[in-house]
């Protein structure tokens, strides 16, 4: 029984376009884990499809690709990742454990990404962090942070419409890294203000800074309500498959008023669920045998612009270059890129 | 009413699942399907894919003049010719390219089923005329209609084989026991496949030492090319008992999902297809496809008549036209 097709209609002869999520970036570091998480105890984490054992010994935070127990008998088996000892890089940075994925010997902590409006010791109280599970690679999920019309869509609930008087975004990259910031005038206010921050004003003015370390999936996100509060995140989506990420995600609400201060953070799980729902089914249709490319409209800029930043990074990783960008500056401070305190 | 010898057009659902308020997404072999109904009442069919970051628009929403809009980031198409007409927040003097549209499938909805067919985008000219339609299914609901949807693990072709070398084991009759028994070889009527098998009445005695011959007789007509099947339940005296319409499609991982109908006679003679039909004023479909089927029994099934179905293309039609 012969069953209809579409296909003949869609044959085209392309170069081959980007798969999300087939290349794994190497000698980045990676945020496995949120620091509470990691006891004397063993936990484990996945990157890039790899295991990675984290525990304190005596007290020593320790990354392994074998359970301890099972260390000595393995560790012939260890790989390159490990240089053959079966302990990766590790270190701790603003409340998260971070593990180095790439050659050990390029591992320094000049590499880690900074984050200015979180401790560099960690400590922010449990409530501000979470973590999620998303069924899509890292790459797509960093996506859904550089692209802003789908609020409206997806978590209108939470964000409100895109509703505004004014609306400008610029988006800038260097080799390693792409910021895009949007100044709002005149949005509808957010829902969850209204609801939670006591903000009682029908519309507000944004200005929302996301910058992205490419290679580490790492998101920093500062936004700035007025009338309202700054909502500073961390979001980093790490790369466990080639079909899912694990997001740490830390909050910094300690200058907002309660219960927003509360339950901001905790909203990252309706958002995260909002974005799997589109995620998931989005995810395995990059892998179609038959090719055809993404459709764009002027609001893509960003996350076309990167894809193509990606697409840069693999093409050089793919002729062994690992090096980071002589315009990179991963552990610089962002305060002013951010507008930390600035007027909007 | 359309009407044609030869059907490219597939019924992927029946009427009653395509609703105004929520889109439905299928498979059709390969093939990822959204249907939705327009506020005018008509079905519309597109590829249940966003071209712009290809989540499936069956997530989204119904909007009206008959369009879809799309769930992460709300582009929004028109169902008749797959145009994307809105991108939100675009000025109203930017426009959007010709070139952005999903591919359409042409709709026909018949007899309680929606009927597909693709469409060449291209050609802008068939998109506005169906060239085609689908052939009419044997169809005459006197009575109260039955419908459902099964989805069952096994292939479309294998479905339909073993729907011929044992349809005891995929469909169930009220009030009567269908057989194993074939009656008479496949032959060609109205171009469409058509076999015979032995039932019995329930409780009833059936070919036996004192019983010379069977009471009721199955036919399923099978149309090459869809696998559309008319099953259907007689007297040797042509008294209709039970009806059932089935069109099975391949659907993702090996599965065929079936959407049937079922009905009797409007006035049967008779006491025990008055029976039947009594059964099915109080809620009993008379003749459906089977939820649970005997895998151990299916997997054993000998091979019968489906020996001329694999090929039953215009080939097969062909030889058996001549046989
Ligand atoms: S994926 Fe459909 S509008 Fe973006
Ligand atoms: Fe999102």
């Amino acid at each position: 029984m012969n069953q209809p097709a579409l296909s003949t209609s869609r044959q085209r002869q392309l170069p081959p376009d980007w798969v999300p999520g087939e290349f794994p970036l190497r000698n980045a570091w990676l945020p496995v884990s949120n620091s509470r998480h990691v006891g004397s105890r063993p936990t484990w984490r996945t990157l890039h499809s790899r295991p990675v054992f984290l525990w304190r010994q005596q007290g020593k935070l320790t990354a392994t690709e074998f359970h301890p127990a099972k260390l000595s008998d393995k560790r012939q088996a260890a790989s390159e990742f490990t240089a053959g000892s079966g302990y990766y890089p590790v270190l701790e940075r603003y409340g998260l454990v971070w593990v180095w994925y790439g050659n050990p010997d390029d591992a320094h902590e000049s590499l880690v990404p900074n984050v200015p409006y979180i401790p560099a010791e960690g400590g922010l109280p449990a409530y501000m962090s979470g973590h999620l599970h998303l069924n899509s690679c890292a790459e797509l999920a960093m996506e859904n942070l550089l692209d802003l019309t789908h609020s409206d869509f997806v978590h209108a609930n939470l964000i409100g419409d895109e509703i505004s008087e004014q609306d400008e975004i610029t988006v800038d990259t260097t080799s390693e890294t792409i910021t895009m910031v949007r100044t709002c005038r005149g949005k509808t206010a957010a829902p969850i203000m209204q609801k939670a921050g006591g903000i009682k004003a029908k519309t507000q003015d944004l200005r929302s800074t996301i910058h992205i370390y490419v290679r580490s999936h790492v998101a920093l996100v500062y936004s700035r309500f007025i009338p309202g509060f700054d909502v500073p995140l961390l979001h980093c989506s790490t790369p466990e498959s080639r079909n899912s990420c694990r997001v740490n995600f830390i909050m910094n609400t300690g200058a907002a008023k309660a219960p927003f201060r509360y339950v901001m953070p905790q909203a990252g799980y309706m958002v995260g669920a909002q974005d799997n729902s589109m995620l998931r089914p989005q995810a395995p249709r990059y892998h179609e045998q038959i090719e055809r490319r993404d459709l764009n409209s002027r609001f893509d800029a960003a996350t076309t612009q990167y894809r193509h930043l990606v697409q840069q990074l693999t093409a050089r990783q793919q002729q062994g270059d690992f090096a980071y960008g002589s315009d990179a500056n991963i552990s610089g401070d962002k305060t002013a890129l951010l507008r930390i305190g600035m007027p909007i | 009413m359309p009407t044609s010898q030869h059907s490219d057009w597939w019924a992927i659902a029946l009427s009653e699942e395509v609703s105004g308020d929520k889109p439905l997404g299928l498979r059709c072999g390969d093939d990822e399907i959204v249907l939705f109904r327009g506020d005018d009442g008509q079905v519309r069919a597109l590829e249940n894919r966003c071209p712009h970051r290809r989540v499936p628009l069956s997530l989204g929403k119904i909007k009206p003049g008959g369009r879809i809009q799309c769930g992460y980031h709300g582009w929004t198409y028109d169902g008749d010719s797959g145009a994307c007409v809105v991108i939100p927040n675009l000025r109203p003097n930017e426009s959007i390219s010709p070139r952005y549209r999903t591919e359409v499938w042409q709709v026909c909805e018949l007899h309680g089923f929606v009927y597909v067919t693709p469409s060449n985008t291209s050609d802008e000219a068939a998109l506005a005329t169906p060239t085609t339609a689908p052939l009419s299914p044997v169809y005459s609901p006197g009575s109260r209609e039955f419908y459902g949807r099964v989805t069952l693990g096994v292939g479309v072709d294998h479905f339909i084989a073993a729907l011929m070398d044992g349809p005891q084991l995929l469909l169930a009759a009220s009030g009567v026991k269908l057989t194993g028994d074939v009656v008479a070889d496949p032959y060609l009527d109205n171009g469409k496949l058509v076999t015979r098998r032995a039932a019995v009445w329930r409780g009833q005695p059936g070919f036996d030492a004192f019983h010379h011959q069977y009471p009721l007789i199955l036919t399923l007509a099978i149309t090459p090319g869809s696998g559309e099947v008319s099953a259907e339940i007689h007297t040797p005296e042509d008294e209709l008992v039970a009806a059932c319409q089935l069109a099975p499609i391949g659907a993702a991982r090996g599965t065929t999902s079936v959407c049937w109908r079922s009905w009797t006679a409007a006035n049967p003679r008779g006491m025990r297809p008055g029976l039947v039909a009594m059964a099915a004023k109080a809620g009993i479909a008379p003749l459906q496809v089977r939820r649970q089927v005997d895998w151990e029994k299916l997997g054993g099934l000998l091979i019968g008549p489906s020996r001329h179905w694999p090929v039953a293309n215009s080939e097969t039609i062909r030889l058996l036209s001549v046989s």
